[in-house]
């Protein structure tokens, strides 16, 4: 008899661990000649020999998110978080319209919480009560209950005497040194000069330049924590080409933007990659929901490459329905989905012919090469680290996994032939920053750097050096 | 003989508890039975698997396992054990089959754009990758032990 596969939400859960996952550290100039490195959130522009060319890191409560170089690799896209510790600094930089918003929420605090006791009992996960309140405004909403705190605690405390867990919580988290937080996109000369694109309280994610250089793509949240908006900005002006997505996107070189989304709005295990073509320079954008290239089954994090060929390259699990139930996880292909210029005779969707098990299940991290003929895979529970040949399927461990190590660090690559990861030396315990190249051949390029500044580029579990 | 008694005399012995004159009429027939010999090498071949699955993978053998519709496994498990080892025989082969891989997907497997993988050209014979479970309480990660190199 054949059993229904049982479709676990809780595996989306498991491994969507906040802050526990490979991230971006070091981003490549178009021509490889530097490398745009985050050291404990500061910015620092490095030559292929490790050594500083230059600062641009702003320290202090800036942390620098994420980083996009502009083709003429003369400047580059930064995103970055700005912390304030009290309101009255934050008033002063965030956004005029959004901090009208958050001193409207605030009055309204005292009875959010009354209502999310009352429905949700006591609970210690704060940010989880507030996505709860399925808020079209997560973090104005957040930024209310600081805000309200800070003025008159006591009309929130009155209404904590029956949830002492969620108290705790939020004493603790006033107490943290920032607690507004802007998200600033800016373009910034290597020789310093900055100019801010946008400015946002509520979380932007990770801004991709067009491929000429005009227009940036960036996510905007405006609710549920899983999805965001697409935006695009093109020289200040703002239209949103899709709504309702998943923090992964990337341009193609046609200009139309890939990203994937779920099925019907509701997040769960089956997602699509789709197409959106966009008019950059239409002042208004015509919504659609765009042509699905294909439906795909993510449990883990959803990322999308798009390669120079045309074709984009993306993961899923394989299955069919109805399956087995199982007690270990089904194996996590890469697949390339072909455009309608291309299409072969079986299928516009081509696996990259790797092996059963040769890829980790957990599939969400992995970074092609620019002339997309390779790709880096690493996963977050181990340091392990692979190169898949794309057309071959073959599969090359550059890095064998380290006991009690974890991996913490995107991949990225210097040109077609070089990639650079994170690995732990295990002698030293220091978290060496690798030039590898496709002849096997590797060189570290942080040996003169302080040990700390790559410390957290791999986590050493408990037990562990 | 008949074979199933035969299997169930070997599961006996294993689990000791085949007393030891049975045991000693067991071997004098083994002896004097060669066609039965090649069975019974299978039959304690199978049970050595079983067992190391007991070893390896201890949190199989829940008593929600135990309790599966064994339709299934009779039709995987080559021999027919008696009802309260086919349980136990059925985990075995689901052990395996979960250290390579899946049974749905292999018997699903799209054709005609798939190329045979080239071995991994590592320093190690085994998977570097985390291996993920499903359990009652969510997903376990076993997290690989490399090879020590020579």
């Amino acid at each position: 008899m054949k059993l229904t596969y049982h479709i676990l939400l809780i595996l989306i859960g498991a491994f969507l661990v906040t802050g526990c996952v490979p991230s971006e550290r070091f981003w490549w100039s178009p021509d490889g000649s530097k490398a745009a490195v985050v050291i404990d959130g500061d910015l620092r522009i490095v030559d292929v020999a490790g050594r500083t060319i230059v600062e641009l890191g702003k320290g202090g409560d800036t942390t620098t998110e994420s980083v996009n170089w502009t083709p003429d690799a003369d400047s580059l896209v930064v995103h970055s978080l700005v912390g304030f510790a009290s309101w009255e600094d934050a008033k002063a930089i965030f956004p005029e319209g959004e901090s009208r918003r958050i001193e409207e929420l605030s009055s309204t605090i005292p009875a959010i919480v009354e209502t999310a006791v009352s429905l949700y009992g006591d609970t210690d996960n704060l940010d989880g009560m507030l996505d709860r309140l399925d808020s079209r405004e997560p973090d104005l909403l957040r930024c209310a209950l600081f805000l309200r705190w800070e003025r008159d605690p006591k009309s929130i405390e009155k209404h904590l005497e029956g949830a002492p867990e969620l108290r705790e919580k939020l004493v603790a988290t006033v107490s943290e040194e920032n607690l507004y937080f802007l998200n600033r996109i800016e373009r910034i000369e290597l020789s310093g000069q900055r100019e801010t694109i946008v400015e946002s309280v509520s979380l932007l994610t990770t801004p991709v330049s067009s491929p000429n250089g005009q227009s940036l793509a960036y996510g905007r949240r405006t609710g549920d924590d899983a999805f965001v908006d697409l935006i695009i900005n093109s020289d200040g002006q703002e239209i949103t080409a899709a709504k309702h997505i998943y923090s992964a996107y990337t341009w193609t070189s046609n200009r139309s933007l890939i990203a994937i989304a779920p099925v019907h709005k509701n997040d769960g295990l089956l997602k699509q990659v789709r197409e959106y073509h966009v008019d950059e320079t239409a002042k208004e954008a015509r919504l659609n929901s765009g042509a699905v290239l294909a439906n795909v089954l993510i449990p883990f994090l959803p990322r999308v490459n798009a390669l120079p060929d045309g074709s984009v390259l993306f993961a899923s699990q394989e299955a069919s329905f109805p399956a087995q139930q199982l007690s270990t996880i089904p194996d996590s292909y890469l697949y390339r989905y072909m455009p309608d210029n291309r299409l072969t005779e079986d299928s516009t969707v081509l696996r990259v012919p790797t092996g059963q098990g040769e890829l980790p299940a957990n599939l969400g991290y992995f970074s092609a090469s620019p002339d997309g003929k390779r790709v880096a895979v690493v996963e977050s529970d181990t340091d392990a680290m692979a190169v898949v040949e794309i057309e071959t399927g073959n599969v090359v461990i550059i890095s064998e996994p380290h006991p009690h190590a974890k991996c913490r660090t995107l991949p990225a690559w210097r040109n077609d032939n070089e990639l650079t990861f994170a690995r732990l030396d295990e002698k030293s315990g220091k978290v060496e920053w690798v030039l590898w190249n496709t002849k096997g051949e590797t060189r570290i390029l942080n040996q003169d750097w302080p040990h700390e500044w790559t410390a957290d580029w791999i986590e050493i579990k408990k037990g562990g050096k | 003989m008949n074979p199933r008694s035969l299997e169930a005399l070997l599961l006996d012995r294993s689990f000791g508890e085949l007393s030891p004159e049975a045991s000693e009429l067991l071997d004098a027939y083994l002896a004097l039975h060669p066609e039965a010999q090649t069975d019974a090498a299978k039959i304690e071949e199978t049970i050595a698997i079983t067992e190391a699955a007991v070893t390896i993978r201890p949190e199989l053998f829940s008593e929600a396992q135990l309790s599966k519709g064994l339709d299934d496994s009779e039709k995987i498990v080559p021999f027919s054990f008696p009802v309260w080892m086919r349980a136990a025989a059925a985990v075995a082969i689901l052990s395996l089959v979960g250290a390579f891989g899946y049974i749905a997907g292999s018997q699903s497997a799209p054709s005609g754009e798939m190329k045979s993988s080239t071995p991994l050209a590592s320093t190690t014979t085994q998977s570097p990758w985390a291996q993920y479970r499903i359990t009652d309480s969510g997903i376990e990660a076993s997290i690989p032990t490399p090879t020590p190199e020579p």
